[in-house]
């Protein structure tokens, strides 16, 4: 039998006239990542407040390791680590100072915290920069100088808001090895990001959250089966006319159709061999391409389709 | 502990506005210092040597250089040649020559004025103090003339005359002597410049350091207490306080020779209290939600502003009335009053409402700081 780690009942959360959180519920289960997913606004970072009792709530209940959580229940604090959005650290202190602060707040013992404070440096590879100062690090050196002092206390629940924003691909892919390699290690992870196909790559759940609501949860595959879209086709063509994207839309399937920049995307519903369809169309009206490709709805497709495409304003 | 020893480390950062802050405070001590004490140049007497040629010898010539001898040190001009004279006058070893013409008194009586046989006096050009010789000599004639002018014979006129110069004599003589009984006032003065610029600039960013949203947040999430992190904060950051206040006073107290006695207690009370105030006004600039770089100028503005509009840089008699007016807002302003009080003789009671304004200052803004403070950590989470 799986045990909860987190488990938040009928949560409701109001800034006076605004309902932040509107009976939101979540359970995540020891050894998941859980990516929590959402526009800006949506009450993410609400919900991981309440969880961290950083923000009082109006309703509902939030269980931590199977405990109440509240603000003075630093035993179950110890055995969490997050790692914020916004890099925390202190100009003034080096790597290993910085690390060594944060670890310090969890570990009294200096011995101990010293052996943790090397594998913290190590696991996320600061080695050669353990005496610079934050300002001397990169953007992604300085995003894994955020994780280590998160994680160097070895929590069991780790709460990543994401952790990847504005890195380069070498950085983040050694972040989301590191995160992955840290849920093998046995520890929980909470993970919210707006990078879909990071989300898809490491999360074993997901939970889309909206207005403070539930929307949908699953498993990436779950979900992108519980949406109307299940196959895209891609073609790359010039100078399409208007009369052979209306043509298009009309074959059986066939639900939306967007052309922009040489690039006709076709989104299907249902069906088997729409590709075949499709390319028939272009033969019998001489119609030539560059490329054609088909492939499954993305996460990226399932989270728009369910929280819509217009702009939110930042949470 | 952690929290403790990361103050350090952070606030080494800042040593070298520590340092240059309590290099500056020292270097104006010291300048004034050495300038004196703000103008309070006190009046002696001073002994000159002169040397007198007396070809009058009448009684009132005679009585003139009895007075002038109260006063000075006389050598009669018989006793050497004129150039032994000018020797002494080069080597500074007299002040003034005087030669006193004959029928000089004779004159004098008749007319009651010096006319036409004046008194020749020949000062040392490098001696100011010559000039005193011949006020001297106007202040007698001026009076033995007003009593013999009121009927006393000369005898009486020259009795009462020397008599009522004597109650003047302590302060007829002006000499450039600084008083060093005043010292302490003057580098007492300069100390809330001190603590104001060193702690703001170097205690200050620590504090907002980890005072910053971000920092709190993350550390608020810990499963250390709030209350404790904050009590290790409070104790590094008066450990600090002390050990500059501690070097203030000592450097001070050396500077003016003077420690332990009874108005050098006051004078610190007094010091530690604007000290305390210092502290709470820290306290409320750190509940603002500002970021260390803007430390270096809140300092300048505060520690430059502080001292002008409290009587720091400049006396508060020289200060204007509309800069007066805002100056009373002040703690420093208090400060300077309080040590004019002590100065002229106050003791802790004459002093106790400077002292009690400048804590109220520090109360009040500390208190508008931790609600402004509340109102920015709402907004903060």
């Amino acid at each position: 039998m799986s045990e909860t780690i987190v488990e938040v009942k009928n949560l409701v959360k109001r800034y006076k006239e605004l309902i932040a959180l509107d009976n939101f519920n979540m359970k995540i289960e020891k050894g998941e990542v859980f990516g929590l997913l959402g526009p800006n606004g949506s009450g993410k970072t609400t919900t991981i407040n309440c969880i961290l009792s950083l923000l009082d709530f109006d309703n509902g209940e939030i269980d931590v390791f199977g405990e109440k959580m509240k603000s003075n229940r630093f035993d179950l604090k110890k055995k969490i680590g997050i790692v914020m959005q916004d890099v925390a650290v202190f100009d003034e202190l080096s790597v290993e100072e910085n690390i060594d602060y944060f670890c310090g707040l969890y570990i009294d013992d200096k011995n101990l915290r010293k052996q943790y404070v090397d594998e913290a440096i190590k696991f996320v590879g600061l080695e050669d920069f353990t005496k610079f100062k934050p300002k001397k690090l990169s953007g992604g050196l300085l995003r894994r100088l955020n994780i280590a002092c998160g994680i160097a206390h070895k929590p069991e629940l780790i709460i990543l808001d994401e952790p990847t924003v504005a890195v380069d691909p070498q950085s983040r892919n050694k972040i989301l090895e590191g995160i992955t390699e840290l849920n093998k290690q046995g520890a929980t992870i909470i993970y919210t990001s707006h990078y879909m196909e990071e989300v898809e790559q490491i999360c074993t759940h997901i939970l889309i959250m909206d207005k403070g609501k539930n929307v949908t949860e699953g498993t990436a595959d779950e979900l992108k089966r519980s949406i109307k879209n299940t196959e895209n086709i891609i073609v790359y063509i010039k100078n399409l006319d208007k009369k052979h994207i209306e043509a298009i839309n009309n074959i059986n399937h066939v639900y939306e159709v967007s052309y922009m920049s040489g690039r006709l995307q076709i989104k299907c519903a249902g069906g088997r061999h729409n590709i075949t369809h499709v390319i028939s169309y272009f033969a019998d009206n001489n119609l030539d391409y560059d490329r054609i490709y088909s492939e499954l709805p993305t996460l990226n497709d399932v989270f728009l389709e369910i929280t819509g495409k217009n702009l939110r304003d930042k949470e | 502990m952690i929290v403790f020893k990361t103050f350090f480390k952070v606030l080494k950062k800042y040593k070298v506005s520590l340092l240059m802050y309590l290099g500056i405070s020292i270097g104006i001590i010291t300048i004034l210092s050495s300038f004196g004490s703000k103008g309070n140049t006190a009046y002696y007497s001073v002994s000159q040597q002169i040397v007198v040629k007396n070809n009058d010898n009448s009684e009132v010539s005679k009585g003139l250089i009895e007075y002038l001898s109260t006063i000075n040190g006389i050598k009669s001009a018989d006793d050497y040649s004129d150039d032994q004279i000018t020797d002494m006058m080069y080597y500074t070893r007299i002040s003034n020559s005087l030669v006193i013409p004959a029928g000089f008194g004779e004159e004098f009586l008749k007319t009651g004025e010096i006319g036409n046989l004046k008194i020749e006096s020949t000062k040392n050009a490098g001696a100011r103090m010559g000039y005193s010789i011949e006020t001297e000599i106007d202040s007698y004639l001026n009076l033995l003339s007003g009593y013999l002018q009121g009927g006393f014979d000369l005898a009486e006129a020259h009795k009462y005359t020397v008599e009522s110069l004597s109650d003047k004599s302590a302060v007829s003589v002006v000499a450039d002597v600084k008083v060093e009984d005043d010292k302490i006032f003057t580098v007492f003065t300069m100390l809330p410049y001190g603590i104001l610029t060193m702690l703001l600039s170097a205690v200050l960013p620590v504090i907002l350091r980890f005072g910053s949203a971000l920092i709190r947040k993350r550390s608020g999430i810990s499963s250390m207490p709030n209350s404790k992190r904050q009590i290790m904060l409070a104790l590094a950051s008066a450990i600090v306080t002390v050990f500059i206040v501690i070097i203030l006073i000592g450097i001070a107290s050396g500077l003016s020779g003077e420690a332990f006695s009874g108005r050098w207690w006051l004078i610190v009370a007094n010091f530690l209290v604007l000290s305390l105030t210092v502290v709470m006004l820290m306290v409320a600039i750190s509940n603002l939600g500002l970021k260390p770089e803007s430390v270096p100028g809140i300092t300048n503005v505060i520690g430059l502003s502080f001292s002008f509009l409290g009587g720091i840089f400049v006396p508060l008699e020289f200060i204007g009335s509309g800069a007066k007016i805002i100056g009373q807002f002040l703690p420093t302003y208090w400060y300077s009053e309080a040590l004019t009080k002590i100065k002229a003789g106050g003791g802790f009671t004459e002093i106790l409402n400077c002292l009690l304004i400048q804590l109220l200052f520090g109360v009040m803004v500390m208190g508008i700081g931790l609600l402004a403070g509340k109102h920015f950590e709402k907004r903060a989470v």
